[in-house]
């Protein structure tokens, strides 16, 4: 008897460290995986949610949207990693205080 | 059975995904993420949902990981040294708001007081998966589809413009379609026994 809130709580932990990630990194790659951190506790409460109502007899829409969400989370690495690529030939590194181009 | 494996597996990942954050060397980020995502495999295990931890192995572990791996060893990453250039207004106030939308997070999780059960009849398997991407959810499926086409399109242009154009010293500024535009097409106005000219150019 796992309470939903324990596996939303474990979520919410895992969405902040991402996001935490994001804001004191400077390496594009590690700002990637902490989108990839915050990707996979979006999926963890969509498992938790669709796991709430074991009632219904169809499946629910939190197991169903898991799929989508890593399709689209693999979209994204993809395309971010083509843009640290694209970065690196233009910049010669991966730090994000490299990019300076557009400020005035 | 569940709740024996659930806390400890969760209390790993999430001990490892701060590793990810806080590892120097974007190597070490990268395997302690790997290990987050079969953490969290675990986890939906856990929950019931086999085809979803297998799943998250096989995309997240098996491939996006691999592509990270790849790029990190293709780029030359260097250690970055914590806070070289100080502390930024902007990351001060980051992680401000990043903490305060985690105890947000918190507050919202606490108000769901439903347990959920230890023995259910399995509705995360792949017969009733698969049943629900063919009936319910067709639409967002082929959708999701178009999703993969746009991107992988986007990353095949994106990484060969800059190749077009020779060496890399020429930087960001020209850009590989409208700068090869002209030497391209000159040779070709001329006639077709030119052909071949533009091949060597």
């Amino acid at each position: 008897m796992i309470p939903v809130s324990h596996v939303f709580i474990i979520a919410g932990f895992i969405f902040t460290i991402g996001m935490v990630g994001i804001f004191i990194r400077r390496n594009l790659l590690v700002v990637f995986m902490g989108i990839e951190l915050m990707f996979n506790a979006a999926n963890l409460a969509f498992v938790g949610a669709g796991r709430m109502h074991p009632e219904l007899s169809v499946i629910s829409d939190g197991f169903a949207s898991v799929p989508f969400v890593m399709a689209v989370a693999a979209a994204e690495a993809a395309v971010g990693l083509a843009l640290v690529v694209a970065m690196y030939r233009a910049t010669g590194g991966t730090d994000t205080d490299l990019l300076r181009s557009m400020k005035g | 059975m569940n709740i024996l494996f659930f806390y400890p597996i969760s209390a790993l990942v999430i001990f490892l995904s701060c590793g990810v954050v806080y590892a120097a060397n974007p190597v070490h980020c990268a395997i302690l993420l790997v290990a987050v995502m079969i953490g969290i495999a675990g986890l939906f295990l856990c929950l019931g949902c086999e085809l979803l931890a297998m799943l998250q192995i096989l995309v997240y572990a098996g491939a996006i990981m691999v592509l990270f791996l790849f790029i990190v060893m293709t780029v030359d990453t260097r250690k970055e040294e914590k806070f070289a250039n100080g502390v930024k207004l902007a990351q001060t106030w980051g992680v401000f708001l990043s903490v305060a939308l985690g105890l947000l997070f918190l507050f919202i999780s606490l108000q769901f007081s439903r347990h959920l059960p230890d023995s259910v009849k399995w509705l995360g398997d792949a017969k009733s998966m698969g049943a629900a991407f063919l009936n319910n959810y067709a639409l967002p499926f082929e959708a999701i589809t178009m999703v993969l086409l746009a991107a992988m399109v986007g990353v095949v242009v994106m990484s060969r413009e800059p190749m077009s154009q020779g060496p890399m010293s020429q930087g960001p500024t020209s850009q590989g379609p409208t700068s090869q535009g002209p030497t391209s097409q000159g040779p070709t106005s001329q006639g077709p026994k030119t052909a071949s000219g533009g091949n060597q150019a």
